[in-house]
Formats: structure tokens, C-alpha cells, sequence
């Protein structure tokens, strides 16, 4: 299973992990998945309100589905999931869940590594955080770009 | 013609404007042109080609040529996760 899926509703990692589970063929010795969380201050450490995900009507679920894609192609993995909020998040909250399951350990870790740094450079959101330092949108850091570089 | 907009770009001017542009049509660089000179709220980022433009969901360099019928997309640099 190759799956990617963009949601406004708030994310349980919990009830994700069931679902991805259940849905197993049954050949799999192990699964590594991430959870990226919406942070409480910002570089500066000043206080986050919340932060807002804005989203491209189409390009946005287009680029999850092919950056899964290329995990699943790229690693020996049978199965990934990306599932990425939209919209406005608190401090806390969930922003993304990524799955890989393979048969062993290494290409699971190394898939849901990928999944991460493609996500952080290529998915197409846009975050905007709100708090006592104003309202700024974040970019990819240049750490951000190096990470996706690691893998070419 | 339609001109929607995202993020950072969203923010300033809105999500979707209406930019006059000429009969003929006009090349993506001189729609950059456009916007900033029409709507200067938008600011300089507007300008950069680190800000894609879309026609039909698909990326299109500086030199495409577009005409008033069509929608254009501008995207900031994204980043998820």
C-alpha cells in the first residue's frame, strides 16, 4: 500500500498506526514511522499562537502522492503512508504521520528518513506561523536543503 | 486575467486578483511586471524566479507566453512537514 492524503481534520498517530497495521500483508518484520509536531516558540523563542498550512488545490495531495511514490520505488519497502494537515494548527498538534514497513529494519528507517526530508523541501505547503514575534511564513533552511541533498 | 496566489504572496494581496494585461498576451516575466505595478502591495517577491509560476498545474519558465483567457499561478517556495 502507497498512500499519501492531505486533511484539515487533526491527526491521532495512535489511531494511524492501527489502520497502518491492520493494513500489512503480513510479510513485514518492521515499521518506523515519524510524527512532526507544530512547535511551541519559534527560532528566536518567542511564543507560537498557532500555525497555519496553506495548500494548493490540486499540487498540494499531487506532490505527497509522488514524493510516496518515490520512497516506495526507491526503498525495499512494502508499504508507505504520509498523511499532512492543512490549515491552522496549535502548539502541539500534529502536522504530518509517515509509515514505511519492510521486512527489515534498515530500509523502513532509511525510507521514512527520505520521506521526511523530501517532505520539507518539496511538499507544496506553505506555513505560516502567528505569535509574539508576528506573523512569519517559513521557508526550507539551508540544514533543510542539505538533508534533501544527502540523498542524490 | 486571473492571477491566484499563495502563501506569503496570499497574505499581502489576496488569494486570487485581476491583472490587465494586453490583448496579445504577454511572457510570464512581463506578468511578474504586471503584478507588482498593478497590485505593488504584493511586494518584490513577485519578481523572483525562486516564486514559480503554474499554467494548468504544470510549471512554466519566464520566456512561456500567456494570454488573458488563461489563469496564472504563482507558488513562494514551499515547505511541508
Amino acid at each position: 500500500m502507497i498512500r499519501a492524503r492531505l486533511t484539515t481534520d487533526p491527526l491521532d498517530p495512535a489511531a494511524l498506526l492501527a489502520g497502518f497495521l491492520e493494513s500489512l500483508g503480513g510479510d513485514e518484520g518492521a515499521v518506523v514511522t515519524f510524527v512532526g509536531l507544530a512547535r511551541a516558540f519559534d527560532q528566536e523563542g518567542r511564543p507560537v499562537d498557532r500555525l497555519t498550512l496553506d495548500r494548493h488545490p490540486r499540487l498540494t495531495e499531487r506532490s505527497l502522492v509522488e514524493i510516496a511514490q518515490a520512497t516506495a520505488a526507491r526503498f525495499d519497502v512494502s508499504a508507505v503512508d504520509v498523511v499532512h494537515r492543512s490549515g491552522t494548527l496549535l502548539p502541539g498538534q500534529v502536522i504530518v504521520w509517515v509509515a514505511a514497513a519492510s521486512r527489515h529494519r534498515r530500509a523502513a528507517f532509511e525510507a521514512a528518513d527520505f520521506l521526511m526530508d523530501r517532505l520539507k523541501t518539496e511538499a507544496v505547503l506553505w506555513k505560516r506561523e502567528d505569535g509574539a514575534g508576528g506573523s512569519t511564513w517559513i521557508e526550507p533552511t539551508e540544514a533543510d536543503h542539505d538533508d534533501r541533498a544527502r540523498w542524490e | 486575467m486571473d492571477v491566484l496566489l499563495y502563501g506569503s504572496l496570499s497574505d499581502r494581496i489576496g488569494p486570487r486578483v485581476t491583472v490587465a494585461v494586453p490583448q496579445a498576451g504577454c511572457s510570464v516575466a512581463e506578468l511578474r511586471l504586471l503584478v507588482a505595478s498593478q497590485h505593488p502591495s504584493v511586494g518584490g517577491d513577485i519578481l523572483q524566479t525562486r516564486v514559480r509560476a503554474f499554467v494548468d498545474d504544470a510549471a512554466v519558465a519566464d520566456a512561456a507566453r500567456v494570454d488573458p483567457a488563461q489563469t496564472v499561478e504563482f507558488l513562494p517556495p514551499v515547505s511541508g512537514g
